[in-house]
């Protein structure tokens, strides 16, 4: 007998979807992220329509005698830098590098924060201990200070931007899924996967995993906009992405001395960072508000941010 | 999260740059040529404090600049803004400036005689005569074991006999007890206190140049005082004495300078110093961004050590703001920019070292763009020697490896590429330090090497790590950390005989050690020889002859390729008026404005 | 019923370390949960183990299934020595025992779809292909009286009564000798009670299951159990069978328990039985000395507070009724 209608159950995560999607807020912000991907994505296109490369230096066009740049017009819809380049261009192929600078930063972060916080949770004891004051120690280095040292010594580029994001993010999402996993240890389902003589990765992966799952997704959220800021900070001092690729973080800090008179240069690719880091934001906030509803208690709001 | 922190700094300064336009609505009248005021506290704000507080040591060009306040040297440049008179050496603290005529310089150009002035005063308890003797501590000093002189060769190579008292010295324990007993015990050959108001210097041969080696600041006089303390040391920094205008009454490492009227100078045996406001007040670790905003908003008169963005200049001069000048004045130029290529690194099998790969390099370059990024023709201009306008050995017309317009010739690059047996271009690692303008110089440079075939890969250095590391070890240029570097020079002073400023430290083959400032490690021995003949010439004439053949040689075998002589460019207050251009600070000279907006004290008092 | 012993206790221990007192008294203290337990269980049977909330037994539970490391004494399953066991060599036994836990809601994780719940045992022994496993779970759901059109959904849309009966499939899944039931029922409505006793009940016909019954309800025992043994403060104070226990106790605390039983059907959490007893329960940081029980025990004397009674056969005529006590009661004595 073939059944027709296979009875799923709705799941928290099914439950939490809809919540999302009821939501005003998290729409409009996935809306603003989902342009930004769309933009991210058709960068070469755009360079193709405009006929200006993203390095491309148009220095008759694109300057001024005294190398000033030329403001927003039919030729370059928002204007050139410092070296007569498309800053719309520019700010298409930077939001590729914050994207990926972003999501990969901050998955690696909570990958790395999840499975070291369950490991201290779960084994407790001396590996706890040891975990734990690792997470301390991470949280306590001054990040701009060790990034720039770190930065200079091994030299700037994207994969040193990305692994330096993530070094810096995983102790926060690791210390909050350690506190959760001390409790989920206890609990009786634990007991009874062990009773059915279940291992160490079953019990952390298949029990505790799916249990702090609702705060890495969280976590991972919020931390995309933050890391993307990382990078705007890392790039912005010149330590992040090496010119002439361009990435919002290093299209700011060339802006910064062109204000007085190129304030295009400024507004952009600000506005860029800070619609999508707000965006990635409010929907990190949806996102918890989704999966936390108040009769839930196995997930803890993040108390961090 | 960090995002705040860059949202923050953007709202600072977009409202910064409405403050800024705001405050450039209101019109200066330009009266450098009403009477001067005396009084006023002149401020400063600076990022960072002076590397040397002692002048036998200082060398930033901050330092320099703060010395022309608190000391006088034998012979100094007179601040002016006619180039030719501020390049033209004047008596300081000598009666006048020696010379063959006046019996100064010997008939063999060895020896060299100065009268003291008599009423040169130290600011001691009780104030005491400054002599002959206090100048010959100073050049004792030099080869101290903690803190010696910024660049030891100018005077080694010259003095008699102050190489084996260096070696000597520098042998000696780094205490007050050891440095003071040397000082006191051994004399240098060559220098020597005649009387109190006579010193006489002889040197190992002739040097053209020597009289301005005597006006660097290194030779300032050094009081007995000084002995008590460890060179330059913590507690050295609180006594400083002065013979100068000025005397230091507050220093506060890193964060405060306050200089007040020094009562024991006499004004009358001072022309060069006018000395006009009364106090000098210079806070110290101030962001630089906010320098160039404290002085646009009239907070602060003058960067202490910071020289303006180019950008920033260039735009303020689009809109003609009068607070902007730039030094010098003219068509001479204050530094230069070149890339360093590196001729003894292993990538492409050598390929620098290659001639003809060199001269591809120098064609490549746009020089015109370059131009254009750097502030425009009114204060960058294309450089097409190894040295520039204003350094000993540049000459009109002798430009080499120039192309139309300097806008560079990609197509020619390519076929001498094509030629060294490079076809498909070769990849280059260049490096430049993280600095606004080195920043955007690196690629518009980029930019074009990459039309002639070269495919460039940038490698941005924090600017302590670019010039603090990567460049002065040679070990880095033999592995191919790097192919070629944005590199920056300004000589130690502009005019006057100053190849061994510029020529020797970046060309010399023969000095190719640690903290070798030759970075590519050129090495021609047609070169060295040239600069030889220079060094040793005892005329101008003889001197800039040997220099001139130095440049061209190493214009022709591409030794460094010179892209840009830049002046500098700085921003003062609305009120500060009488900017003239000092050569050894590179910018206002601090003895010679005056504020619109002081209140004459000294003649209220007079009065009553 | 035979006499084949599948599980022996012998003198078992089980010590927790407590941190007590506050600021700078703060210290490191140790506490007895099980202070040596002597228990043996046959093949077949059903045996209650009945006892205040905090007496220890969910503890000795625990040990039984070697979820604890035991301090002390021996855990004999089917003649294999247990009791120092490591994971690896534990693992084929948990085939043979399982547990029931008392919260139906803590005990399944609920992220976790039902039948990867029920599937659990399967995959973590190995047992079976993927393939057969959703028949498998299926088959167990319908035989635990569940839905097996359900295996796809989440342990919160299930009623109590419901996921206990998930925790019920997921014990027997891999048809285990020994049930560990700790207090199955006691988180659920009375009318779903007998329900959950009922299955368990039909079960063990079934599959032929041992059980070890825990509750603080002497009457939930009383319906299922073929022996019972009580505990007090870590000891097992009175052993017999079912009948006998009710009928001919012995042991004044067993007494006090039994007087209780209606306050704790009404108030199944937190049963006190103070009532019939003097004093206040001891503390198991500092358990009195002599007999645990001494202390509220209306029939104590001097030597109750020196002497450690030991578990003995009372009356010959009844050779399978031990008691703990130095003056148990005789028959009647009991109210």
């Amino acid at each position: 007998m073939k059944q027709t209608t296979e009875i799923r159950g709705r799941g928290p995560w099914q439950l939490a979807y809809e919540r999302l999607r009821r939501d005003r807020a998290a729409i409009g912000s996935a809306i603003t992220i989902l342009i930004a991907v769309l933009v991210a994505l058709s960068a070469p296109l755009l360079a193709q329509i405009t006929g200006h490369p993203p390095t491309m230096q148009f220095g008759h066009t694109g300057l001024g005698p005294t190398g000033i740049p030329v403001g927003p017009g039919a030729e370059f819809w928002l204007g050139t830098d410092g070296l007569g380049r498309d800053v719309l261009v520019r700010i298409a192929y930077g939001t590729r590098v914050s994207l990926l600078v972003g999501v990969v930063a901050s998955g690696l972060a909570v990958l790395i924060g999840a499975v070291v916080g369950i490991a201290a949770g779960w084994f407790g004891g001396i590996v706890d201990t040891i975990l734990s004051r690792l997470m301390d120690v991470v949280l306590s280095l001054p990040f701009l200070v060790l990034a720039l040292a770190l930065a200079a010594l091994v030299g700037p580029g994207l994969g040193i931007s990305i692994f330096l994001i993530a070094f810096f993010s995983w102790a926060t999402v690791g210390r909050v899924v350690r506190a959760e996993a001390k409790s989920i240890r206890e609990r009786e389902y634990v007991q009874a996967a062990r009773a059915l003589g279940a291992g160490n990765a079953h019990i952390m992966f298949v029990e505790m995993l799916p249990m702090v799952g609702a705060t890495v997704i969280v976590y991972a959220t919020l931390l995309i906009p933050a890391s993307i800021g990382f990078e705007a900070t890392l790039s912005f001092l010149g330590l992040g992405v090496p010119p002439p690729t361009p990435s919002w973080g290093n299209m700011l800090a060339d802006a910064m001395a062109y204000y007085k008179v190129a304030w295009w240069l400024l507004l952009f690719p600000g506005a860029a960072l800070l619609g999508v880091t707000y965006a990635f934001n409010v929907l990190g906030d949806s996102v918890r508000d989704a999966l936390d509803p108040k009769h839930d208690q196995t997930i803890k709001p993040g108390g961090q941010s | 999260m960090r995002w705040p922190r860059i949202a923050a700094t953007l709202l600072l300064t977009l409202l910064a740059a409405l403050a800024g336009c705001t405050d450039r609505r209101i019109t200066e009248e330009t009266d450098d040529a009403a009477k001067p005021i005396r009084g006023g506290t002149l401020r400063l704000v600076g990022s960072s404090d002076v590397d040397h507080l002692s002048t036998t040591s200082g060398y930033l060009t901050g330092s320099l600049w703060l010395f022309r306040g608190f000391t006088r040297q034998l012979v100094s440049n007179p601040p002016s803004d006619d180039f030719d008179k501020s390049i033209t050496l004047e008596a300081d603290a000598a009666i006048e400036v020696p010379s063959v005529e006046n019996g100064g310089i010997s008939a063999d150009a060895l020896t060299y005689t100065f009268h003291l002035k008599p009423k040169l005063r130290w600011n001691s308890t009780p104030v005491r005569r400054v002599v002959a003797g206090d100048f010959v501590r100073a050049f004792k000093l030099f080869c101290n074991p903690v803190n010696p002189v910024g660049a030891p060769p100018y005077y080694t190579s010259t003095i008699e006999g102050l190489d084996e008292y260096c070696s000597a010295m520098l042998k000696v324990p780094g205490t007050v007890e050891g440095i003071r007993r040397f000082v006191e015990n051994n004399e240098i050959p060559g220098v020597r206190a005649v009387d109190d108001g006579t010193l006489e210097i002889r040197l190992r041969a002739p040097a053209a140049d020597f009289i301005y080696l005597v006006a660097m600041p290194f030779a300032s006089a050094v009081p007995v005082e000084y002995l008590d303390y460890l060179p330059d040391s913590p507690e050295f920094r609180q006594h400083t004495l002065s013979n100068g205008p000025y005397a230091i009454t507050r220093y506060l490492q890193n964060r405060e300078i306050v200089l007040e009227r020094n009562p024991a100078w006499d004004a009358a045996s001072d022309p060069i110093r006018p000395a006009w406001v009364d106090r000098i007040q210079i806070k110290l670790g101030i962001d630089p961004a906010l320098i160039q905003l404290q002085i646009e908003a009239g907070t602060a008169d003058l960067g202490f050590d910071s020289s303006m963005l180019t950008v920033d200049q260039s735009s303020l001069q689009a809109i003609g703001d009068p607070r902007v000048s730039s030094f010098p004045p003219g068509e001479h130029y204050s530094g230069m920019r070149y890339l360093a290529v590196n001729q003894v690194g292993p990538n492409n099998g050598g390929a620098l070292s290659q001639l003809k790969v060199r001269q591809a390099l120098a064609l490549a370059v746009d020089k015109s763009a370059l131009v254009q990024v750097s502030g425009g023709p009114d204060v960058a201009s294309p450089l097409n020697q190894a040295v520039m306008n204003g350094v000993s050995g540049w000459r009109p017309g002798a430009d080499q490896y120039s192309t139309p317009d300097d806008r560079g010739d990609p197509v020619a690059a390519r076929r001498l590429l094509t030629e060294a047996g490079f076809p498909d271009g070769i990849p280059l690692r260049f490096a430049y330090p993280v600095e606004a303008s080195y920043a955007i110089q690196a690629q518009a440079t980029q930019a074009s090497l990459t039309r002639a075939g070269f495919e460039v890969t940038l490698f941005p250095f924090a600017v302590s790590d670019f010039f603090g590391r990567l460049l002065p070890n040679p070990q880095n240029a033999k592995r191919g950390e790097w192919d070629i570097a944005l590199g920056g020079w300004l000589p130690d002073w502009v005019g006057g005989n100053n190849g061994r400023s510029v020529l020797s430290p970046l060309f010399d083959g023969r000095q190719l050690g640690n903290l070798s400032q030759n970075y590519g490690k050129y090495d021609n021995p047609i070169t060295n020889a040239a600069i030889d003949r220079a060094l040793s010439a005892a005329t101008q004439e003889q001197a800039e002859a040997g220099w001139a053949d130095a440049t061209r040689q190493v214009t022709a075998d591409v030794g460094i390729v010179p892209m840009l002589q830049v002046k500098s460019t700085y921003m003062r207050s609305s009120r500060l008026r009488h900017c003239v251009w000092s050569i050894m600070g590179m910018q206002c000279d601090l003895a010679s404005v005056w504020l619109a907006d002081a209140v004459d004290e000294s003649s209220n008092k007079g009065d009553r | 019923m035979s006499n084949d012993v599948l599980l022996q206790l012998t003198g078992v221990v089980k010590e927790f370390t407590v941190k007590v007192g506050s600021g700078f008294k703060r210290r490191k203290r140790s506490l007895q949960a099980v202070a040596g337990v002597d228990l043996s269980l046959r093949r077949g049977e059903t045996l209650g183990l009945v006892g205040e909330s905090g007496c220890g037994k969910s503890t000795l539970a625990r040990c039984v299934m070697r979820l604890f490391a035991v301090d002390s004494g021996r855990v004999v399953f089917d003649g294999d020595d247990l009791t120092h066991a490591s994971n690896a060599v534990l693992k084929p036994y948990r085939r043979r025992m399982q547990m029931v836990f008392q919260d139906p809601y803590g005990s399944l994780n609920p992220r976790r779809r039902v039948g990867s719940i029920i599937g659990d045992p399967f995959r973590i022994q190995g047992v079976g292909s993927a393939a057969d496993r959703q028949a498998k779970v299926q088959e167990l759901m319908q035989l635990v009286g569940l839905n097996p059109e359900h295996y796809n959904r989440f342990p919160g849309e299930f009623s109590g009564g419901q996921r206990q009966r998930i925790g019920i499939a997921r014990a027997i899944a891999l048809r285990p000798e020994l049930i560990v039931c700790d207090e199955p029922v006691s988180a659920l409505d009375v009318s779903i009670q007998a329900q959950v006793l009922n299955l368990l009940a039909d079960l063990q016909k079934e599959l032929g299951l041992t059980y070890l019954f825990i509750s603080h309800d002497l009457s939930v025992v009383r319906h299922v159990s073929d022996r019972v043994a009580v505990m007090y403060l870590g000891t097992i104070v009175e052993i017999a069978p079912s009948e006998a226990i009710y009928e001919r106790t012995r042991h004044p605390y067993t007494s006090a328990l039994l007087s209780a039983v209606p306050r704790f059907e009404a108030d199944a959490g937190t049963a006190r039985v103070e009532s019939v007893l003097s004093g206040d329960p001891p503390s198991p940081l500092d358990p009195p000395s002599g007999c645990r029980f001494h202390p509220r025990c209306p029939r104590a004397q001097d030597r109750c507070r020196h002497e450690v009674p030991v578990l003995r056969v009372g009356n010959a005529d009844d050779p399978e009724h031990l008691t703990a006590c130095h003056f148990p009661l005789v028959d009647g004595d009991a109210s």
